[in-house]
């Protein structure tokens, strides 16, 4: 049996804990155990370290070499304008090591964004007496004291309610307030269970007393912020084909840099501007130009979507909807349920078909427009 | 043969403790109930979690004993299952931010140590799982898998009923990733379900649900985590390696950070030291 399944006795021996709350030797025992209440990547990032790792990538590191060689040919051969290429080549790498570092800064900021839902301060029973704590220090078993206005804290069960609803929008989506109970559920899933009050929500009316059945990132709240921070990032197919071009351009004139050096050996000019010639061809060959160009490309894409009501927050984004023919979405059936439901198919006679019947369900009817229904 | 819980008087003592009841209630062993007298622990407290342990073995005519011994925790822990011939010891581990030089915990020593019976080290956050569990997880690398922890995930799946679920994780690099195409991808799983095949057969003998499922990430706890978050599992097995005498100088092992932010109740198991 799940524990919100349980009688309200039988719920607090399960949880090793009583109405009035726990004594403070089990509560300081009980930190030690399970920590505190805080959700893992609540530490702070290095945004330094990260914008400086954007300096190191393939493509920078191709135009900082590129830039250092200008600056090299500078200095054997002045006032042929190799400096101010360098220079030209340095502002392309800051600006685009920029502009990415903004684009991850700004996801950074989603992910705590999320974490602002978590209150820092929480009304608790403790000993029969109400206190107001710190939401890091709530453990599994402690009696919460919920009131209008207030934000849940952690997973917990209701003892008691009134009138209670709540605003599940940061779990489901939804945002019309759920009205909460304290009848043991007799749904199997957590999330259904009316009796049920979840950290990262909000008490929109009524009150009620809950005992913490989970905290930190064992809360349903918990699993969805490491949902949200574990997502990995793979290349797209135009960041693969532009550090497959850069590749090729890099082997050829490293190729041709080195070709015409040994031709320039062989010359009257001397080995001086043999080197300097090589040195120039590489730096000219090297397409310092592409990515500023990509990143105008999708910025000006972008823009021009938004002028059309589609907001891109991630420019790689642009290249992906360029790729895409058909798009499925529906408000809550595929979001919070994870499931869709045909309603009508139209035949390539042109035809109607309506279909009954919900989600996954394996009844229903489809019927043809102005013929009988033909049942499943 | 006898399966030992350590109890402290603390709730996730008392939940490690009821693990091993499962264990023992399905292998036909009886339970030790060890305590070391140690100031930090109340009596009352762990007096009152022995009986509640008691009360649920009676549900199941198990036969229980009581066992209270003094001096320091680990040592007398490790000196009792050298003197008494046991199987599997399980004790609870608490949540550690970070590695305290010189300041190991209890669970931590005896992964030290070279113990004769395996160790199954439980790191509780739903003090309730043990209520009612119905799927349980065993991440792996690849297809590193030991008959060992196999047959220690199969127990509790068959004490609780539960489904089970081996999820294999194969590390790569993001370019290698991006590089993989499907026969690739066909040809990495399908050496992993190779090799994993006979255990599906063996659940299935045994009328355990069992399913394989395989993930290619950057990283493998990372991805765990993940996958922990999108499924409801109740309980997850992992197993682990025996802490080196330089252990509190080493870097942290992966699954200190797994263990550390789990959502679900998670047994590490740690194979005894091999008799050579």
């Amino acid at each position: 049996m799940k524990i919100f399944m349980q009688e309200k006795a039988a719920l607090l021996h399960s949880l090793k804990t009583s109405e009035s709350g726990l004594a403070a030797s089990q509560v300081a025992r009980r930190q030690q155990e399970f920590g505190p209440n805080v959700l893992e990547g609540e530490k702070k990032k290095n945004y330094l370290l990260a914008y400086l790792k954007e300096y190191v990538q393939f493509f920078a590191i191709l135009l900082e070499v590129a830039a250092v060689l200008s600056f090299v040919a500078d200095r054997f051969a002045p006032n042929q304008g190799n400096d101010i290429l360098a220079y030209a080549i340095l502002g392309a790498v800051i600006i685009n090591a920029t502009f990415t570092f903004w684009q991850e800064y700004r996801a950074d900021k989603a992910m705590e964004a999320l974490l602002k839902l978590m209150p820092t301060m929480v009304n608790v029973r403790r000993e029969g007496a109400t206190a107001t704590i710190d939401s890091k220090e709530l453990v599994p078993g402690d009696v919460m004291v919920l009131d209008e206005g207030d934000k849940v804290a952690a997973d917990g069960i209701l003892l008691e309610s009134s009138s209670l609803y709540l605003n599940l929008s940061s779990l489901n989506g939804e945002s019309a307030p759920a009205s909460r109970n304290s009848e043991p559920s007799k749904q199997a899933n957590s999330l259904s269970a009316k009796n049920m009050v979840f950290a990262g929500t909000t008490v929109i009316s009524g009150s009620g007393i809950a005992v913490v059945s989970a905290i930190a990132n064992a809360t349903e709240f918990g699993k969805i912020a490491s949902l949200t921070k574990n997502v990995q990032k793979s290349l797209t197919p135009m960041q693969r084909e532009i550090i497959r071009i850069t590749r090729i351009l890099t082997v050829i004139a490293l190729i041709m840099g080195m070709v015409f050096f040994v031709l320039g050996l062989f010359s009257a000019k001397g080995p001086l501007m043999a080197s300097i010639f090589a040195l120039s061809l590489i730096v000219a060959n090297v397409p310092e130009g592409l990515l500023p160009t990509i990143t105008l490309s999708l910025s000006l894409a972008s823009q021009r979507m938004a002028k059309r009501n589609a907001l891109i927050k991630n420019l790689d984004s642009v290249e992906t909807l360029g790729s895409a023919s058909v798009i499925c979405t529906d408000k809550t059936g595929t979001l919070t349920r994870n499931e869709m439901t045909l309603r009508s198919v139209w035949l390539t006679g042109g035809e109607l078909v309506s279909i009954t019947g919900e989600g996954y369900r394996e009844a229903g009817e489809f019927s043809f427009a102005q013929e009988s229904a033909t049942p499943v | 043969m006898k399966v030992i819980a350590a109890i402290n008087g603390q709730v996730t003592s008392e939940v490690a403790a009821l693990y091993g009841l499962h264990f023992a209630r399905i292998h036909g062993l009886p339970l030790v109930l060890l305590h070391v007298v140690n100031p930090d622990d109340s009596i009352d407290s762990v007096e009152k979690s022995m009986a509640n342990i008691e009360e649920v073995a009676a549900e199941y005519e198990m036969a229980t004993e009581r066992v209270v011994l003094e001096g320091s925790p680990a040592e007398t822990v490790k000196r009792y299952l050298f003197e008494n011939k046991s199987e599997i010891l399980f004790c609870s581990t608490r949540y550690r931010q970070r590695k305290k030089f010189f300041n190991l915990s209890f669970s931590e020593k005896l992964r030290s140590m070279s113990l004769p019976v395996d160790l199954a080290e439980v790191r509780v956050v739903h003090v309730h799982s043990t209520l009612s569990t119905e799927r349980i997880v065993l991440p792996i690398k690849e297809n590193r898998m030991s008959v060992e922890k196999f047959t220690f995930f199969v127990s509790m799946a068959k004490a609780y009923k539960a489904g089970g679920e081996i999820y294999s994780v194969t590390v790569t690099s993001k370019k290698r990733r991006a590089s993989l195409n499907l026969g690739d991808t066909r040809r990495i799983l399908q050496k992993i379900d190779d090799r994993l095949s006979h255990y599906i057969y063996l659940a299935r003998l045994m009328n355990i649900p069992l399913r394989l499922k395989h993930s290619i990430t950057l990283n493998e706890i990372d991805q765990v985590l993940h996958h922990l978050s999108h499924n409801d599992f109740q309980l997850m097995i992992v197993g682990g390696e025996r802490l080196s005498a330089y252990a509190p100088f080493a870097k942290p092992k992966p699954i200190e950070r797994l263990q550390r932010y789990t959502p679900v109740n998670t047994i590490a198991f740690y194979l005894r030291e091999k008799v050579r």
